[in-house]
């Protein structure tokens, strides 16, 4: 049976029960998240921390004061668009005067709602909890966009890209798993300039190159920053967590905002000693880690860790990469947004993805990692079995590495903090025999 | 130099006081609802045999899964280091380069370097599954006591294969032979079959290089060890007291601690 949802769209997979009882869910899921909210960021603001922190911190909630800003945006004309994944280029967005806001989501009372639909399937947390955030409707900003784009790295997301339809506008955009060839490329290409079209339809606006040239400055100033911030981590004066707050922000801020924001904080990292100089390097990888499900970041800098280096596609990759324009034709500047998100990305749904591993290796060898943590969300294969082929790169070059499975609840807290705690006194105790 | 180390295990707790690097005294005593009331009870009883107060340890370290739960100790360690601390002490001269561990929800498999130090471990990643759990469940299915499956094991001539390492499917595999008439001792044999099994897979994982130290309260069924002897095929070095090798590490680790800070 198909019923009918929001704006007339027809209901294919969820029916109107379905979506009065997560809708039901939308408060608690609210509250849920400014209680985690609230509860991470007091446990970050106990420990030494920069003092321009507190801007991001002002931005950590998602349906807090930003959600407010945006809504005030877009009851005045403005556009906002949803993404998921590090792969929608948000240059071609904001050229056309368009937010992205990235809504992968790491809200774990958010899974329920999904639960009623997709329980069964095996999926990870981060799409199940995606899924029962626009069923419930409990994200503002969700509900005011007016496309969600949708690029298919792995079958989760392929398929909640398909079955958010039932709900929402979606746009997909078709990955390509092989990334190093002709064709590759091309494909991808074909994608960029297919969603350009879609924009330039819902919009009726034609995309006109002094618009996508402002718009890729505006990112290239805001790589640039982060590529600083990312440099400054290594000297140790800010806690991983923290670094990974700051990636985050990102994903719904006003860009320019964010941008001088990084600035200001890098101002003041130049100067700090570190925050943690006895604790074990540690690098994060594996699995996007999303605010606020904080579970590994804080088990790893509780148990006398620091996540001095991260390889995540919600951390360091999200803003790391700049766009390289050759030519400053339409064509050109595509082209360069194009291979900005395709190339440098090591997301595991990339095959082959040996420059992961080099990438990994690189990283720690630049930063001092003494070992790494990849974390893999259960339900996550790509991340999962790319966790196995990092173990043997890694521990060939002698670097040691853990790799945890986790969900969104706390019922693993425990188990999880064993693993870590253990990994830590692993490292400390190989440093005491070495030095 | 008195100190203790204290094991709170989801099963059993465990505690060990150590005096000038001998065992003086030991408790075990299953897990009650209450961890830190458990956790006093049992170093209690381990005191009473060194003859002991609680006044006079200089130092204690918890670990086990409860490890944050009680009040008693100074500092806590991951089961981990202090069984990898606790082999280190129990059976330095022997040689061991692996651990394995079958504690009640977490198995374990240990890598030590050349020079003892963890180089690299594995845990079960889900569940009960292959766990001390597991075997203490499909008794109770049996019937049987838990000291009685090893002896019991050894009687069989062909094991049963028992497929599901999950102990709620596990548990109805069991339930059909027992109803099938298949003999005990060959259900049992094959549950310890299975459980071997499951823990080689993760000691190949970290590499299983001689000596292989097995410990955890399964270590004292004769029909586990058996097994898994049978599955890596090396013979095991079974410590005397297997289940209390992770409380000593963390009571010699106290004693390290105490040491370093000029205590007597
Ligand atoms: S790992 Fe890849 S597929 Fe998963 S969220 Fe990141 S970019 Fe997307
Ligand atoms: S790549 Fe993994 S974590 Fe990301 S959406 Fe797919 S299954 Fe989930």
């Amino acid at each position: 049976m198909t019923g009918s949802g929001k704006g007339g769209r027809v209901l294919r997979y969820m029916n109107a029960e379905m979506l009065e009882s997560a809708r039901a869910a939308r408060g608690r899921i609210q509250e849920a998240a400014r209680e985690q909210v609230q509860g991470h960021l007091a446990a970050m603001r106990a420990n030494d921390r920069p003092r321009a922190m507190a801007y991001f911190d002002g931005m950590a909630d998602p349906f807090g004061k930003r959600a407010e800003e945006l809504g005030r945006f877009r009851a005045s004309g403005g556009r906002v668009v949803g993404t998921l994944c590090y792969f929608a280029p948000a240059e071609i967005f904001a050229a056309f005067g368009a937010v992205p806001v990235r809504f992968c989501s790491g809200l774990y009372e958010a899974v329920h709602p999904a639960n009623d639909l997709l329980g069964d399937a095996g999926l990870c947390p981060l799409v199940k909890s995606t899924l029962g955030l626009k069923m419930s409707g409990a994200s503002p900003v969700l509900e005011l966009c007016d496309l969600v784009v949708v690029p298919t790295p792995c079958d989760a997301k392929l398929k909640l890209g398909e079955i958010l339809q039932d709900t929402v506008e979606v746009h997909l955009m078709n990955l390509p798993a092989v990334k190093g060839t002709e064709e590759g490329r091309a494909s991808w290409m074909n994608e960029i300039k297919g969603l350009v079209r879609r924009l330039e339809g819902l919009y009726g606006v034609r995309l006109m190159p002094r618009m996508l040239r402002k718009a890729i400055a505006t990112y290239q100033r805001a790589q640039a920053a982060w590529r600083r911030f990312s440099a400054l981590r290594r000297k140790g004066g800010i806690w991983g967590r923290d670094a990974l707050l700051v990636a985050q922000v990102s994903f719904h801020d006003d860009i320019a905002r964010w941008t001088e924001n990084v600035n200001r904080l890098c101002d003041e990292l130049e100067g700090r000693p570190p925050v943690a100089p006895e604790a074990a390097r540690i690098m994060l990888g594996g699995s996007p880690v999303i605010w606020p499900n904080w579970k590994v970041p804080l088990l790893i800098e509780e148990s006398g860790g620091i996540i001095i280096a991260d390889e995540l596609c919600s951390g360091s990759r999200t803003m790391y990469d700049p766009v390289v324009v050759g030519e400053w034709t339409m064509e050109g500047m595509l082209v360069a947004v194009a291979e900005r998100y395709l190339v440098p990305c090591t997301c595991p749904s990339f095959s082959p993805n040996l420059d992961r591993e080099e990438n990994m290796l690189r990283r720690m060898r630049e930063f001092g990692a003494e070992g790494a943590v990849f974390h893999v969300l259960r339900g996550c294969h790509l991340n999962s079995l790319d966790a196995t082929k990092a173990n043997v790169v890694l521990r060939r070059e002698r670097l040691p590495m853990l790799k945890v499975e986790s969900e969104y609840d706390e019922g693993d807290l425990e188990q999880v903090r064993t693993r870590i705690e253990a990994f830590i006194e692993m490292i400390r105790a190989r440093r005491e025999q070495s030095g | 130099m008195i100190t203790a180390g204290i094991d709170l295990g989801s099963t059993y707790v465990k505690g060990v006081v150590l005096v000038d690097g001998a065992v003086k005294g030991w408790g075990v005593q299953p897990t009650g609802p209450d961890h830190d009331e458990t956790a006093r009870a049992v170093l209690g009883s381990a005191l009473q045999m060194a003859g002991l107060r609680l006044e006079e340890l200089g130092y204690i370290v918890s670990t086990g899964y409860g490890r944050r739960v009680t009040s008693l100790a100074k500092e806590t360690i991951s089961e981990i280091s202090a069984n990898a601390e606790g082999t280190r002490f129990v059976a330095r001269a022997l040689g061991v380069r692996t651990i394995l561990d079958i504690g009640g929800q977490d198995t374990k498999a240990i890598a030590l370097d050349e020079r003892l130090n963890i180089d690299n471990f594995a845990m079960n990643d889900k569940c009960a599954a292959g766990t001390g759990r597991f075997i203490e469940a499909l008794a109770g299915v049996l019937g049987v006591g838990i000291d009685d499956m090893g002896p019991l094991s050894l009687k069989s001539q062909s094991p049963l294969r028992i497929t599901s390492t999950c102990t709620v499917f596990a548990r109805s595999e069991v339930v059909t032979l027992i109803a099938e008439g298949k003999p005990k001792e060959d259900i049992i044999a094959g549950i310890h079959e299975a459980l071997a099994k499951r823990l080689a897979t993760m000691a190949r994982k970290v590499g299983v290089r001689r000596e292989v130290f097995f410990d955890g309260g399964p270590a004292r069924n004769i029909g586990m060890r058996a097994a898994l002897e049978k599955e890596l095929g090396v013979t095991l070095v079974v410590p005397e007291r297997p289940q209390i090798v992770t409380a000593t590490g963390a009571a010699v680790l106290a004693a390290a601690r105490l040491a370093k800070a000029g205590g007597q």
